[in-house]
């Protein structure tokens, strides 16, 4: 600095002149020169910061009144089905879940060209179980009853209210006993803030349903009065006069002796979480949870018991059963924990102690059914495979009907209505080794 | 737009202070050495190379890239000027300079399973790089010597991923983008060639 070069012009005047010197006494100086570089530090180190800008997408919550949303439950004209979820059959129809919105009523007494023919609109259903001419579903916390003599105008019922509290949403997103969440509406948001941070629970997106999946189940019913036949997927099953439901960790009971009016009738505790399905076979109800299939001796029907229980690695898992054997999928990946895809097969001659007779390996396998010796499974994209079932302990592929991911099938009466990612189709298995694709119900994205 | 300005201050600020007497120019020189960065979110360390070029007396142009450890890996290179503030050989200096940063993450850092309800594995974007300090020459001698910097340098770049998001009860996937500014104390330490 000593050395430095400063036009000699602008040092004419004795101010300037004094300037100069001064700053130039100043900078020479090390303790000077330390304690700018000190400064420097100090004012460098508020531009320290990791800053984050997050764009991203998030659903918000439209509630409404359970007032509001009751007066919605009624008969509408027939929509495309765009999501679909569980199915149930009475009769020469298909019951078909929009999830969340209602059920679509199908004709398929002619299954090579069936009929979309009505919608019931039911805000928040995603199960249903059929008894009679009454249809029995789930309306956000409530279980509705409608009258469906005439599927395209039905009568609603009786409500049974609060008895699914666990349609619950997660972070903070709780409705209250007189609202429910009928909606989400999507939000792009820009957020800026300090790196590191993270969302944790404090994200607006983390949105849980605990009870996504319901299922409805067959069984045999009282004489004038039949039931319809469900899926694997379902959380409802019907047995007789009862109306057994699965949440979370417990079952409910609902006397249905009077179909149009359900009695909620007890809450039995499973002592068990990741509850999925429920399998109703003659008096007994076969339970799929996560880990594990459960066996209920309901022969006391308010009050069914457990008989046993057949544990396995974490998956989800829907079961069907017949006399002697049960067949459980487990399935991993997506909301389905775990790192397995088979299906077990397990013998249930011994209700307090099954045993497994035999694994296979599947793809992606969800919903089964079956009719007598033929086992049908939803096997996600390798589509419906059709098993000779005659021998439990060696199944024999019978045909395999190539689909996109399907999701649960009921096999009755020569066909299979399966629901697949692109419809819901009708296949006739009269001769299962040439099974095939009779008619189709397409589902269109909204 | 903060470190655009504070490189264009501190370029005029230096620009009086050139030496009058005499140029060298056109001397190549070069430099690696190791940096510590010390910011917000923790402490790491940067290996970088220098290539530079002496306009003039005290005035040199120098490119350069580096591995930069700091948060995620990234490969700034970059444009510096350095500006001598004496004419003697241990000499402070100021520098200042840009260019790119380009995002090179380790396999641990690419997101790999770690962010949860992603669907998509995590792609980077690169982004800005910036740096600006004092340095000073500790010992030259034939060309060779040691050099000690002290500055700040910001980095930015992106990564994004499609995630799962819970609408209700089903799931939609959705895309989601981070853009990280990260500004740190540099301290350098370089051994000149």
């Amino acid at each position: 600095m000593r050395n430095f070069a400063f036009p000699e012009a602008a040092l004419a005047s004795p101010q300037a002149s004094y300037v100069y010197q001064s700053c130039r006494d100043m900078l020479t100086r090390p303790s000077i020169r330390t304690g700018l570089l000190l400064a420097g530090t100090v004012f460098l180190s508020s531009c320290l910061k990791d800053q984050v800008t997050e764009r991203y997408t998030f659903f918000r919550p439209v509630y409404r009144t359970k007032a509001e949303v009751r007066s919605e439950a009624r008969s509408a004209a027939p929509v495309a089905v765009s999501n679909p979820g569980k199915l149930f059959i009475k009769g020469g129809y298909v019951f078909l879940n929009e999830v969340d919105r209602g059920i679509h009523v199908i004709d398929f007494s002619q299954p090579t060209a069936p009929k979309n023919i009505a919608f019931i609109k039911i805000p928040g259903c995603v199960d249903m179980a059929v008894r009679g001419n009454h249809l029995y579903a789930d309306c956000y916390t409530d279980l509705v009853s409608m009258d469906i003599t005439d599927p395209r105008q039905v009568v609603v019922k009786h409500f049974v209210e609060g008895v699914f509290p666990h349609r619950r949403f997660g972070n903070g997103f709780v409705a209250d006993t007189n609202l429910v969440i009928t909606e989400w509406k999507r939000v792009d948001t820009v957020v800026r803030s300090r790196a590191g941070a993270g969302m944790g629970w404090g994200d607006p997106r983390e949105l849980s349903f605990s009870d996504m999946r319901a299922a409805t189940g067959s069984a045999m019913s009282s004489p004038g009065v039949t039931n319809g036949v469900g899926g694997s997927m379902a959380r409802f099953g019907l047995l007789d006069d009862r109306l057994y439901t699965v949440s979370w960790s417990d079952l409910k009971v609902f006397n249905t002796a009077d179909p149009s009016k359900p009695v909620y009738t007890r809450t039995i505790s499973l002592n068990q979480g990741d509850i999925e399905t429920i399998f109703p076979y003659r008096n007994r109800l076969f339970l799929g949870s996560q880990t594990g299939m459960f066996i209920y001796d309901a022969s006391n029907k308010d009050n069914p018991t457990r008989l046993g229980q057949f544990t396995h690695a974490r998956a989800c898992d829907p079961v069907v059963a017949d006399d002697t054997h049960a067949f459980v999928t487990l399935r991993s990946g997506g909301p389905c924990a775990g790192n397995i895809n088979q299906l077990d097969v397990i013998d249930v001659t011994s209700l307090t102690s099954p045993k497994l007779v035999k694994t296979y390996p599947m793809k992606g396998p969800a919903g089964l059914s079956k009719d007598g010796n033929l086992l049908f499974v939803c096997d996600g994209s390798d589509g419906l495979k059709i098993y000779d079932a005659a021998r439990p302990d060696n199944l024999v592929l019978l045909k395999t009907i190539p689909l996109a991911d399907t999701y649960d099938v009921i096999a009755w009466n020569r066909i299979a209505l399966t629901v697949a990612k692109d419809g819901i189709h009708f296949i006739d298995y009269t001769n299962p080794q040439q099974a095939f694709v009779a008619g189709k119900i397409v589902i269109s994205k909204s | 737009m903060r470190h655009t300005l504070a490189l264009l201050v501190a370029l005029g600020l230096v620009a009086p202070a050139w030496a009058q007497r005499g140029f060298d120019a056109g001397k190549l020189n070069g430099a690696f050495g190791i940096s510590l960065l010390n910011g917000e979110g923790g402490v790491n360390g940067r290996l970088g190379v220098e290539a530079g070029y002496e306009l003039r007396r005290g005035l040199s142009a120098h490119l350069g890239t580096a591995l930069d450890y700091y948060h995620t890996r990234t490969v700034p290179v970059y444009l510096e000027i350095h500006q001598a503030l004496s004419d003697k050989p241990r000499r402070f200096f100021a520098y200042a300079g840009g260019g790119l940063n380009l995002a090179w993450p380790l396999e641990d850092e690419a997101g790999s399973g770690r962010i949860w309800g992603m669907v998509t594995p995590v792609t980077y974007r690169g982004g800005l790089y910036s740096q600006i300090g004092i340095g000073r020459t500790l010992g030259r001698q034939a060309g060779r010597g040691f050099v000690i910097r002290m500055g700040h340098s910001f980095k930015s770049f992106t990564e994004s991923y499609t995630e799962r998001v819970w609408q209700g009860n089903t799931w939609t996937e959705a895309p989601r983008s981070h853009r990280y500014g990260l500004g740190r104390l540099d301290i350098t330490l370089q051994y000149l060639l």
